[in-house]
């Protein structure tokens, strides 16, 4: 494990899934500077030390290794319950994030399209800053083509999403297959009845089930063709 | 006519498998029976990355449990759900016909040559079903 500011360095900066060069354009300062601070060639000064840590919203004790507490203010606000993430926040994290992964869009293109922060965005779906303005809700909502009703959880999607896609992480082909298989519509079913809201509810786990099923015996199919 | 090839496909289904079973019949074609409580919904037939399954509705028992398996392996059979997909869409040609054909098929699998009557045991016999077997005895009657 890290052990000293160096590898504290590069372990939060990898965590963010930044490039030095990222790092050096928000910290104001020349890539090689990061590159030194990683190698141990050169310390930062106090001033410096206080702008990462701040830019990685982890106390300084924690940046140089002194503690392994990332914030403990945080902590200290958790017991004393002070710090109450509601599960509405946690329910909006998750949906940005879901919705996110399953057109396929990464933080990068989400940035660019919104104008907000990647190192925001990120924050925004690991609920570090877990209230979003109105405003930056609504740039999301346009480029993820829903309602921002839907994100904040007052109203229900038709598409609801699916854990499926993210948690089988499907191919594109397999996308289209499970999009087809949950077309309720597609299914002959005995003289047309499809019966009611509810019985189609439950005709749709079945169909996951099946979906899941096939799935795992078509890759198991093309594991052994290989 | 449709009906005569739908019966020829039936008799040779039994007699190739020695059974008139659907519920063996499909497992011996590979085609795969998933039992769910889906409420009103008798049975559906879905095809997923090329295999084939029937739901069938867990309720279900005897004879009216045998008939909709027995429809819902015709479509698996014909599988022609992109076919039917497009009718739905871009025409207005009815789909009913599809349904007809089932049952027909489910009917002329059940029926019990030797006796020429439906073994149905007692109380397993749902209304919707009965209609079913009605019409295709009318069916046969018109035709001959």
């Amino acid at each position: 494990m890290e052990d000293n500011f160096k590898d504290r360095l590069v372990f939060l900066r990898k965590d963010k899934g930044l490039t030095q060069d990222i790092l050096a354009e928000n910290l104001n300062v020349a890539k090689s500077t990061i590159s030194m601070y990683e190698k141990g060639n050169r310390m930062p000064s106090y001033e410096m030390i206080e702008k990462i840590a701040d830019f990685f919203n982890v106390d300084i004790d924690y940046l140089m290794a002194k503690s392994d507490v990332k914030r403990k203010e945080e902590i200290e606000k958790y017991f004393t319950k002070e710090y109450s993430i509601s599960q509405k926040q946690i329910e909006l994290a998750d949906r940005i994030r879901k919705k996110r992964l399953e057109l396929g869009y990464s933080l990068e293109y989400v940035s660019e399209k919104t104008g907000i922060p990647k190192i925001t965005l990120s924050k925004y779906e690991s609920l570090e800053i877990p209230a979003i303005p109105s405003d930056n809700i609504e740039k999301l909502a346009e480029v993820y083509k829903i309602s921002p009703a839907y994100i904040m959880g007052w109203e229900k999607d038709d598409k609801e999403i699916d854990d499926i896609i993210i948690t089988y992480n499907l191919t594109p082909e397999e996308l289209l297959e499970y999009n087809k298989i949950k077309d309720i519509n597609r299914a002959l079913f005995f003289n047309k009845n499809q019966g009611t809201d509810e019985d189609k509810q439950e005709l749709d786990e079945t169909l996951k089930k099946i979906f899941i099923k096939s799935l795992l015996k078509k890759r198991e199919e093309e594991k052994n063709n290989k | 006519m449709r009906k005569k090839e739908i019966s020829k496909l039936a008799k040779k289904l039994a007699k190739e498998y020695e059974t008139n079973n659907p519920k063996l019949l499909s497992k011996y074609l590979g085609i795969q029976i998933i039992y769910e409580d889906i409420g009103d919904i008798k049975g559906a037939f879905i095809k997923s990355f090329n295999d084939k399954y029937l739901i069938i509705n867990n309720k279900l028992k005897g004879f009216t449990k045998s008939f909709v398996t027995g429809h819902e392996l015709f479509h698996a059979l014909e599988d022609n759900t992109e076919q039917i997909m497009f009718l739905k869409e871009h025409t207005l040609f009815s789909t009913d016909e599809v349904e007809v054909n089932a049952n027909f098929f489910s009917a002329e699998l059940l029926l019990n040559e030797d006796t020429d009557t439906f073994d149905i045991e007692e109380n397993t016999l749902d209304d919707e079903v009965e209609e079913e077997l009605m019409k295709y005895i009318n069916s046969y009657l018109n035709l001959e």
